[in-house]
């Protein structure tokens, strides 16, 4: 491409268009806008006229408000004020301009704050306040927010998933697609709720099963599948900033993290009931237990509370405690409320209900978690954390003693060998003293500097194996109630060194609390009750939302981590409703919220494209077709993994030692002959068990899981993105880790004895794609086989001792593991 | 011009594919259309996909001053008061004690303070050039180009420790994992090279060409491996030449296919085209980093082929290739600048394989007429104290003594795109201590080089976490000083 002309047609588009933004996904589009709001317009409305122009006015001038967008665009006495994309025709620039009407009346605005009115009113006067009921008025009126649809309580409205889809249908004339064929259906319920694709003999079982309970048997037993757990304590997992690690740079192992892992992964399993789910996690320490079990559960949940990004060696300490503590409250606030509360630590929320003194309050609650204890080694600059010790469990312990055997031995071991060796130094040191000096002598010297060293590295290898892998008794960093809860001060502007006043321990206003917290209690235990008491329906309603955005690929809200009025409303509001109410109802059930949801018709609708349906609604808001996605990362290393047969029957348990992370060890594991910790199992195991690192950055070349999109463990990600990026295909095309899943996916094929190259054209189908295959594609199947084995290998190619057929089987494997129809969800 | 407004989607964030991509963007919503329609009209072959290229080249929010940037970054923290500050009283009072200006600064302490000397600079400074820029002897090189730079004097930056401070150096905060410079500047201007990704770095920790939570095409991709500079997985080692394109035939066979049946469907549209350009940069990355087809004049200028700067001017050749191919922020990443220890001998040959390939550089970019719309960035994360650091307490002779790290007054220097040449901005306090005149902070230098690029560093924002979040968050300054 010619750069010249790039040039040319980049600055001829500056000149013609004051302001541009640029072109990029959803958020971005109309942000710029919104940013061109807030920063040009939003401050003069607010400054020069909403004096007269707004609710708080005490008489409205004109009948005209400006302080919402419905009322704006609805006009005044004198008729409509703005005409969208046209500021020529708009009241409100006449009035700017003085021309007519005269607005501000006492004195004309700059020119430039004018100009920006009507570039504003020219792109269309975008304007992101809400309707009617939002106007801008200082202070803060709860009643009024908790009016605010997300806080509303339900609605009642009743009926079923498909009902309410087909009304809004039916409202823009449009029909939803025709069902998904069997084994795109298959497919689609496999990935969702297991995470991997279904054998071939799967598909063929179910497609043969003409029952009309196939499916419905097919769901249930998914749904009790031990895999399920993997795939949706995962979804969870993503929410809490899950990782095996600490800080942000260095790696400080949170050994006890896979604990809390394993409780998810259970939870979801068992389905634990989602509203005692949310108990444990935020105060799992402070509820009865009726053993030892039990007990462990409860702490090892609030890992919830107490997992996070933290910065060990920031210097100065009070910001780095309430650093930790904004992270907790920015966590409740958005994995619960949908909120981003966060907000609230420097000023008042700009658009939810939320003062400051509502973050402080909070705050307050979770600064008595106590993350931090004191110092790490001597330098003063690291901090150091809690470990909570927890009832360590029969099996457990003797587990324990075996390794403490084992650690013993070998360190006897290697003190036996040290004692040899100083015995060995000795005797050369006397033989050497009685000796004649000489060749001999000289000989001995380099001896016992030999010795002395392998004997110093042994001391060292002594201690540090003492020191490093003694087993321990299990400890974990959890929450913990201190005998004397404290208080919160607000941190003015956010600087945890200017202190103001003291905040007494609360729950952010917008929620009905379900009790005062007493003085003696941190306020844990109130804060998880009100959080699933039936008046505060925002838990159920940002949670089922949360599901339906994993079985669907959006939300029915689709800002899945913000339902406040920064966010979008949902799509089809009834609905929330319903599943919301029915989710409380069902006791909170969450395999009965998937269950309802994957039977109904909605989601086994076809993903194909309607050129009709697609004019009006190219984003399937409406849902008429099943929203056709990319594989997320772990499905794709999974499945990966599981066709080629390699996948370990891993299912829980601590992750790879912190000195196997090295991310190119994790990702390309077939290079190595044998991990330190012979851990195979991990590295040949489902992605949920792989070591989370916060230090390891999700660019890293070598990692499958980063590659695709999996979220830094430092971000509270409900929704992760799904890029599409060259480096992926370089991945893909290039890496040892695919290359060599489709050589044993080859070798396994083989190993399979069929009957001819068809049926193996046909085997690699159903594997990858989960259907069979058609008489074209085994026609081109054999068709790069014939050629695939007729081309020379060149380069290092020719040592290959392998059959050329069997080396192009494994091209052909690769070829389909990497295309499209494999790589897409739908 | 028309607006055809889709009710479910008001801001046009939707294309149906069966309105051309050419209609869509002159009836979309909310006035993006006519920057799209620029992009468009570059890349016709593009016509009728059902959704915008993330990284089509675009304007910015006005006129731009330089089209691309080159950045290379000196890990460590170059000593200004050796290499850019003349500071005669320095000189004058070396041996003392610090004044209490220093000694009672509690902003930080540094390992060994307590019986710390004032350090004179370890070489000479002199004039240069037309400006009679002062520049340390141990520069010949940059000496002989001083009439192209402009040397920010009073630069200040957050933070004394490595980490925190090249993470603010890369992405403005000190902690906080945000999206790097150049990821912001690809997402802001898209890039001129349809077989390059927009942001290259030649080396580097990940988060300094991170994208965090911008779109990841936006992050930087990374060369590697010296001397010769690949990307991760460029290469199938198990699988070459014809082999490998027997497969991607079939791999673009069964991908078209996979499209046809499907209709439109812009995942499987995206996918395809990460394909194609993932095989135009397998089939070009090697050439546009292959520096055995510049002359011998070229390379020499750069110092390749020699010692000690044969590596250095390698990665450098390669970032003026890399620039002159399109890529929008080219970055390199060099290390040796962190002298705690024996400056006396180290600093020295730290500028010895350094100084000849920065000029080089420069004089190669003037010599091709790049350097009018090339902005060179020259920086370390911070500087170093003006005063001694004696790790050894006393147990080893004062030439093996250094200097700690200071973030309180370094130096900077910029070349080319709409700076001003043979110019200097700001100074710290007469020992070299702390930044008194034309402070310019890391965010007002990133202010500047986006406001360079043509983009507004307070209208360069994305949407996280129900925030607008920019590269220089509440603050930033664009330094018009040091402007053209």
């Amino acid at each position: 491409m010619c750069i010249r002309k790039t040039e040319v047609l980049v600055f001829g588009a500056a000149f013609l268009q004051a302001f541009v933004a640029p072109l990029f996904g959803d958020e971005a589009l109309d942000h710029h806008a919104v940013a061109f709001f807030e920063k040009s317009i939003r401050p003069v409305l607010i400054e020069h006229c909403y004096e007269c122009h707004s609710n708080s006015a005490k008489e409205i001038g004109g009948g005209l408000r400006l302080d919402s967008r419905t009322s704006i665009r609805l006009g005044g006495d004198s008729g409509q004020v703005i005409v969208a994309g046209n500021p020529n025709e708009s009241l409100l620039v006449a009035a700017l301009r003085h021309e007519d009407l005269q607005m501000p009346p006492d004195g004309k605005l700059p020119a430039h704050v004018i100009a920006d009115f009507i570039r504003w009113i020219e792109i269309g006067a975008p304007d992101p306040r809400d309707g009617d009921r939002h106007s801008e008025k200082s202070g803060f009126d709860i009643e009024a927010a908790r009016d605010f649809w997300a806080f509303r309580p339900l609605s009642g409205a009743k009926g079923s998933i498909d009902h309410f889809v087909a009304g809004k249908l039916t409202g823009m004339s449009l029909k939803a697609n025709p069902l998904a064929d069997k084994y795109t259906l298959l497919r689609r319920l496999f990935f969702d709720l297991t995470g991997l694709p279904p054998e071939p003999e799967e598909v063929n079982a179910f497609v043969r099963d003409e029952s009309s309970d196939a499916y419905e048997r097919m769901v249930d037993r998914l749904l009790a599948s031990p895999r399920f757990g993997e795939r949706w304590g995962r979804h969870w997992l993503d929410l809490c900033q899950y990782a095996d690690s600490l800080d942000a740079e260095r790696i400080f192992p949170n050994r006890g993290a896979w604990r809390y892992r394993d409780y998810v992964i259970r939870a979801m399993n068992q389905d634990k009931p989602f509203d005692q789910f949310v108990v444990e996690q935020i105060a799992g320490d402070l509820l009865p237990h009726r053993n030892d079990a039990e007990r462990a559960e409860h702490i090892v949940a609030t890992q919830f509370i107490a997992m996070g990004p933290m910065n060990l060696v920031n210097q100065f300490k009070t910001q780095l405690r309430m650093d930790i503590v904004d992270n907790q409250v920015e966590k409740v606030g958005r994995v619960f409320l949908g909120l981003s509360v966060g907000c609230a630590r420097c000023h008042d929320h700009k658009f939810d209900p939320l003062k400051q003194e509502d973050y402080y309050a909070l705050a307050g609650i979770l600064q008595n978690v106590q993350v931090l204890n004191g110092f790490r080694g001597v330098s003063g600059v690291f901090s150091d954390w809690m470990r909570q010790p927890i009832p360590e469990l029969p099996e457990e312990r003797i587990d324990r003693e075996q390794r403490t055997l084992l650690h013993q031995q070998r360190a006897e071991q290697l003190e036996s060998e040290l004692a040899a060796k100083k015995t060995e130094i000795a005797q050369l040191e006397t033989e050497k003293e009685t000796g004649a000096p000489g060749k001999d002598s000289l000989q001995k010297d380099e001896k016992i500097e030999k010795l002395k060293d392998e004997a110093s590295k042994l001391e060292k290898g002594l201690r540090d194996h003492v020191k490093a892998n003694k087993p321990q008794s299990p400890t974990v960093l959890a929450a913990f109630e201190p005998v004397r809860p404290t208080n919160a001060r607000i941190n003015i502007r956010g600087n945890a060194l200017n202190l103001g006043e003291e905040v007494p321990r609360g729950i952010p206003r917008v929620l009905k609390a379900v009790r005062e917290i007493p003085e003696t209690a941190s306020g844990r235990m109130e804060l998880a009750e009100s959080l699933v008491h039936r008046e505060n329906p925002i838990v159920s309603r940002v949670f089922v939302n949360r599901v339906w955005h994993h079985l669907f690929g959006t939300g029915i809200v689709r800002t899945v981590d913000n339902f406040g009025t920064r966010g979008e409303e949902p799509s089809h509001p009834e609905l929330l409703e319903a599943l919301a109410q029915r989710f409380i109802t069902n006791g909170w059930q969450v395999k009965t919220l998937i269950r309802g949801i994957v039977l109904s018709r909605t989601y086994r609708l076809s993903s194909s494209h309607d050129p009709l349906a697609w004019s009006v609604d190219p984003g399937n808001r409406l849902l008429w077709r099943h929203s056709p996605r990319r594989l997320d990362a772990e499905s794709i290393r999974d499945s990966l993994l599981k066709i080629s047969g390699s996948l370990s029957s891993l299912a829980g348990g601590p992750t790879l030692p912190p000195a196997e992370w090295n991310t190119e060890e994790v990702a390309q594991f077939d290079q190595i002959s044998s991990p330190k910790s012979g851990r195979f199992d991990v590295l040949q195991g489902r992605s949920i068990f792989l070591p989370v690192s916060r230090a390891a950055l999700r660019f890293d070349a070598g990692d499958p899981l980063r590659q695709f999109d999996f979220p830094s463990p430092n971000d509270i990600a409900g929704a992760r993105q799904s890029s599409t990026v060259p480096t992926q295909s370089l991945y893909l095309m290039n890496s040892p880790f695919v290359s060599t899943r489709a050589k044993k996916f080859a070798d396994r094929l083989l190993a399979r004895k069929l009957a001819s190259e068809g049926e193996q054209v046909n085997s690699i189908y159903l594997s990858a794609y989960g259907r069979p295959v058609r008489p074209a594609e085994i026609r081109e199947g054999l068709e790069f086989l014939n050629l695939a084995s007729a081309v020379p290998a060149s380069g290092d190619d020719k040592n290959t001792t392998e059959e050329p057929r069997q080396t192009a089987l494994a091209r052909l494997c690769h070829a389909v593991l990497i295309s499209t129809e494999f790589l897409m969800h739908d | 011009m028309t607006k055809k407004q889709n009710p479910l989607y008001p801001c046009g964030q939707f294309t149906p594919a069966n309105v051309s991509r050419r209609e869509m963007l002159m009836s979309s919503g909310c006035g993006f259309g006519m920057l799209a329609l620029s992009t468009m009209l570059q890349e016709e072959a593009g016509a009728g996909q059902s959704y915008p290229d993330p990284l089509a080249a675009r304007s910015g929010h006005f006129y731009p001053r330089a089209q691309r940037v080159i950045f290379i970054f000196l890990a460590g923290g170059p000593s200004q008061v050796d290499l850019f500050q003349h500071k005669p009283k320095l000189t004058k009072h070396h041996g003392q004690s610090p004044p209490q200006s220093i000694s009672h600064d509690n902003e930080f302490t540094t390992e060994g303070f307590e019986s710390t000397k004032l350090l004179r600079p370890i070489t000479r400074f002199r004039r240069h050039g037309e400006s009679g820029i002062w520049l340390s002897d141990l520069l010949p090189h940059l000496s002989r180009q001083i009439d192209e730079l402009s040397i920010l004097n009073g630069m200040v930056a957050d933070n004394p420790a490595h980490t925190p401070a090249i993470r603010q150096l890369f992405c403005g905060s000190p902690f906080l994992v945000q999206p790097s410079l150049g990821a912001w500047t690809s997402y802001g201007l898209g890039t001129q090279n349809h077989n390059l990704p927009s942001f290259v770095t030649i080396d580097g920790h990940p988060f300094s060409f991170g994208g965090a939570f911008l779109p990841a095409i936006h992050q930087g991709t990374k060369l590697e491996g010296k001397p010769n500079y690949t990307i991760r997985h460029l290469k199938n080692d198990m699988l070459k030449g014809a082999q490998q394109t027997k497969q991607q035939e079939l791999l673009r066979s069964l991908n078209g296919r996979n499209l046809e049946e499907t209709g439109t469907n812009p995942v499987i549209e995206g996918l395809i085209d990460s394909y194609e350009l993932a095989f135009r940069m397998q089939a070009r990355t090697d050439g546009i980093v292959d520096i055995s087809r510049e002359t011998r004049q070229t390379r020499t200028l750069y110092g390749v082929g020699e010692e000690p700067t044969d590596i250095f001017g390698r990665s450098l050749l390669v970032a003026r290739r890399l620039s002159e191919a399109g890529v929008r922020f080219v970055q390199v990443y060099t290390g040796g600048w962190d002298h705690h220890t024996g400056i006396s001998s180290s600093l020295p040959k730290s500028c010895a394989s350094h100084d000849k390939p920065i000029a080089g550089l420069i004089a190669d970019l003037r010599q091709r007429g790049l350097l009018d719309d090339t902005l060179l960035v020259c920086a370390g994360e911070f500087g170093r104290t003006s005063f001694d650091q004696d790790l050894s307490r006393g147990k080893k002779p004062p030439k093996t003594y250094g200097r700690g790290h200071s973030q309180l007054g370094f130096s900077v220097f910029m070349a080319g795109g709409g700076v001003k040449s043979g110019f200097v901005h700001g100074d710290t306090d007469e020992l070299g201590y702390r930044a008194v005149e034309g402070k310019v902070h890391i965010h007002d230098l990133h202010a500047t080089i986006l406001h360079l690029l043509g983009l507004d560093h307070e209208r360069l924002t994305y949407r996280h976490g129900a925030r607008d979040v920019s590269l220089t968050d509440v603050h930033g300054r664009v330094v018009e000083e040091i402007l053209t």
